[in-house]
């Protein structure tokens, strides 16, 4: 086999995963317990960082992730340009951690980027989020510059069919999403999947189309994350997804992780309403992104580890 | 000594002139915020704040030392000292000559009071336009924002393209400003000029144009260190005057009109006789020079060059020629003064139906427009490029003074306030930021009927999501839906709703206000919350 066919034989075969991405949510579904691999791991009582070291432990280490020389992005929520205790973003010392146990993994470089709804070196700096990941190794990548963003397509996408989006989830290796959990104005509530809002270029897009349709479209995308890690340590019930004041924070003290968007935002959703009733229907990207065989909101079908520390 | 002089004004010049080309050239923000002192320290602007402190500094040095102001503090004055060198550059390797002509220019003293008391009368009575047409830290400004700029990012976005593609961030693309038109051109007739009048006379622009210049020059005719020519010394070889930048060493007669002086020092070492000095004789010669200048003036000769000798004998009148010329640019004022304020009410007139909103501090638009001498600072600052200058939002007298106009993330930052921190004139008042973030610069309009949710029925609330003080908040609609609404007394106005409707034109607005008064604190909400110990799923 010359160097042209081993390339065409890999393209075709990335091809075929690209495709058979699409059905990974009933995969999940199906594959509860069957080689004992955990699909989601919620975790109460800790610092971020203890809590993300052993969520990562309960998926058998980052290793499984991350391998050496890999290139990684992390995608938190970084949008406002608020302080850490206003639960605006995601919480620093936890995004930090990830960033330094994929170096300890041999990676390459861990890039992290959010498209940021106020101006992003102000947020990038003021969440300590730039702190963190600079502590840890990793890098900060611009984003409020189109030229970074290249146009993909969404074929399975209902109302969004392509978006632009950032070279740093393009080109990466492997990717984390990283979101907070928060009360939202608009999509009812954001978690893992309204976070892939700040991996494209034209957020006005879902807006003027469908906002809530355009969440579960852009979550068809075919190189799916890692993992998602929720984190519910503060949590902002009201008034997101701004805030006004720490007054609209409570703190949930948990991490949800799970590598099925649609249950870790059904979890992280369930986790929520205890503190605060709401109709979980009111969230409708759940339901729709469930329906594009996105993921499951059946939880029960998932292999699921809750642990309290 | 003489050569010490020189070279310690030309490290100072470039110091301070390299550090007003950063502050307005850093285009990622990197200087630390007490940089912006820089432009503090500038007449003009101290003089607007009132800072009694920059002024008693800046009057003090003058009396002490003359126009040291002019040579190493303006950065207009220092940027013609570089279009000089360049001059004397091209001089030097072209036309392999190290030497300007030696020339005493006669001062433009109607030119030059002319347009001091136009501006300062017209600046008493509340009409900045001349002045900031003339301020040279706000026209240097204007050339650095408009001209330099631009230069300065398309450089860095190329550099930032390669480095990007190599896996560097450490710069990164920066957004060109939407510039104004005006200004741009503005920017760049000041700086023709500039380049035509230092290339052709060296100063003359400080000495006939700048009302900065004149105003130091009243000053330093009294100073106490200036440069003086022993007249038993000279040889009226002119190789001072050949030096001197302002053409007012008057070397046929021996004296140097210490009004025009920018203090550049470069005529001291020049004199082979040492007849040149920069030295304490101000205060003490008056007396002495008058009595030694009539024992000279018998003995000069009388039939020189007009142009570059007045006898003597005037030289004594001098002081009265200068008085009546005062004066006749005083009467010019008073022609010139009241047409301009009757441009002024015409345009007051003629407000537009969309109010745009000034930046915050601004308090009113009648003091707002009679502070801000648009030398482009904030809107050079501005991380999220919602500051505009104006063409004809503010008036035709308000050119160039900026407001706000919102797009597509471009919109007030609820937790910044780097405009009013920079604007050295306080024409922003130096809120806190808890002041800023209630200060309310507009008011939030909500069209309904064209929103995308009573529309199209979806969710939406881009608008709400970005309010930070949810003034603009959802309220339940049909079918689960939830729709805007508008609680003016919480809105500040800072457009974060206008910039992110997807609705073209946007379903809601910013509209300006004339008056910039403090929103309300929304009320804290109580929500009992249940405790959370399980997972719940």
């Amino acid at each position: 086999m010359d160097r042209r066919e081993f390339l065409k034989a890999m393209a075709l075969a990335g091809a075929a995963a690209v495709v058979d991405f699409g059905s990974v949510g009933k995969a999940l579904a199906q594959t509860k317990g069957a080689n004992g691999s955990v699909d989601l791991v919620a975790i109460m009582g800790g610092t971020p960082t203890q809590m993300l070291n052993r969520v990562l432990t309960e998926f058998g280490g980052i290793g499984r992730f991350v391998k050496k020389g890999m290139k990684v992005t992390i995608k938190p929520n970084i949008g406002w340009d608020r302080k850490p205790e206003m639960a605006a973003n995601t919480n620093p010392q936890l995004v930090g951690e990830l960033v330094r146990q994929c170096k300890a993994a041999g990676a390459a470089e861990v890039l992290v980027f959010d498209h940021t709804c106020n101006e992003w070196t102000r947020c990038y700096s003021n969440s300590g989020i730039r702190a963190a990941v600079e502590a840890a190794g990793g890098t900060m990548v611009p984003s409020a510059d189109e030229s970074y963003y290249r146009e993909v397509s969404l074929p399975r996408g209902v109302k969004l069919k392509k978006a632009k989006i950032h070279q740093a989830i393009l080109d990466c290796d492997v990717w984390f999403n990283v979101p907070i959990l928060k009360h939202h104005g608009g999509a009812k509530m954001t978690m893992s999947m309204k976070n892939y809002m700040g991996i494209v270029w034209d957020r006005q897009a879902f807006h003027s189309l469908d906002l809530q349709q355009c969440i579960a479209d852009i979550n068809t995308y075919e190189k799916r994350p890692a993992l998602h890690i929720v984190d519910c340590y503060r949590a902002m019930f009201q008034n997101g997804p701004q805030g006004k004041s720490t007054d609209d924070v409570i703190a949930l003290n948990s991490l949800i992780a799970s590598v099925d968007p649609v249950a870790a935002d059904t979890a992280a959703l369930s986790l929520f309403t205890q503190a605060k009733p709401m109709d979980k229907s009111t969230v409708t990207h759940i339901a729709k992104a469930e329906a594009l065989h996105v993921g499951t909101t059946k939880l029960d079908t998932l292999n699921i580890k809750r642990i309290k520390l | 000594m003489p050569k010490f002089l020189k070279y310690l004004r030309r490290l100072l010049a470039v110091l301070v002139g390299g550090s007003c080309l950063l502050l307005f050239l850093d285009i990622m923000r990197l200087a630390p915020s007490w940089f912006t002192g820089l432009a503090e320290i500038q007449i003009v602007p101290a003089i607007i704040a009132g800072s009694a402190v920059v002024l008693v500094v800046m009057g003090l040095l003058t009396l002490l030392l003359g126009r040291v102001y002019c040579s190493v503090i303006c950065p207009l004055g220092i940027l013609q000292d570089v279009i000089f060198r360049f001059k004397k550059w091209y001089l030097r390797i072209v036309k392999k000559r190290k030497l300007l002509k030696a020339r005493y220019r006669e001062p433009w003293n109607i030119v030059r009071y002319g347009i001091l008391s136009v501006v300062a009368v017209l600046f008493a009575i509340g009409v900045i336009y001349p002045l900031l047409l003339l301020d040279p830290y706000s026209n240097f400004g204007r050339i650095a924002v408009a001209l330099f700029r631009p230069v300065v990012v398309a450089g860095n976005n190329l550099l930032a393209g390669w480095m990007n593609a190599a896996g560097n961030y450490s710069l990164y693309n920066i957004p060109q400003l939407d510039m104004t038109t005006i200004v741009v051109l503005m920017a760049a007739v000041v700086l023709v000029i500039l380049i035509v009048m230092a290339w052709r006379a060296g100063r003359l622009w400080c000495n006939a144009i700048c009302p900065v210049g004149t105003l130091l020059g009243l000053l330093s005719r009294v100073s106490l260190f200036r440069v003086h020519i022993d007249k038993t010394a000279c040889t009226k070889c002119g190789l001072c005057a050949s030096a001197c930048k302002s053409n007012c060493i008057d070397f046929k007669n021996g004296t140097v009109d210490v009004s025009r002086c920018v203090t550049c020092y470069d005529c001291l070492d020049r004199c082979r006789q040492d007849a040149i000095k920069y030295r304490p004789t101000g205060w003490s010669l008056r007396k002495s020079e008058a009595k030694s200048e009539q024992i000279e003036t018998s003995t000069s000769s009388s039939a020189e060059v007009k142009d570059s000798v007045a006898p003597i004998a005037e030289n004594t009148a001098d002081y009265d020629a200068s008085r009546r010329q005062f004066l006749k640019g005083a009467l010019l004022t008073a022609t010139v003064l009241p047409t301009a304020k009757l441009f002024g009410q015409e345009v007051a007139g003629g407000t537009p139906a969309r109010i745009l909103p000034m930046p915050p501090g601004a308090v009113s638009r009648e003091r707002f427009l009679s502070k801000c001498t648009a030398c482009q600072l904030c809107v050079d600052k501005c991380p999220t490029n919602v500051l505009k200058p104006a063409f004809l939002e503010n008036g035709l007298t308000g050119m160039m003074q900026p407001y706000m106009r919102f797009e597509v993330e471009k919109f007030c930052n609820f937790e910044c306030k780097v405009c009013v921190d920079v604007c050295p004139a306080d024409a922003l008042l130096p809120l806190t930021l808890e002041e800023k973030k209630l200060t309310r610069v507009g008011v939030a309009v909500f069209d309904k009927e064209r929103c995308k949710v009573y529309e199209s029925h979806v969710d939406c609330g881009a608008c709400a999501e970005h309010c930070p003080t949810q003034a603009v908040h959802m309220v339940p609609f049909e079918d689960g839906l939830t729709i805007p609404e508008v609680t003016e007394a919480y809105c500040i106005g800072c457009g974060g709703c206008e910039s992110i409707c997807p609705i073209d034109p946007p379903a809601i607005h910013i509209q300006g206000v004339d008056e910039q008064i403090m929103a309300e604190q929304p009320p804290k909400d109580t929500v009992e919350l249940n405790e959370v110990t399980d997972f719940g799923f």
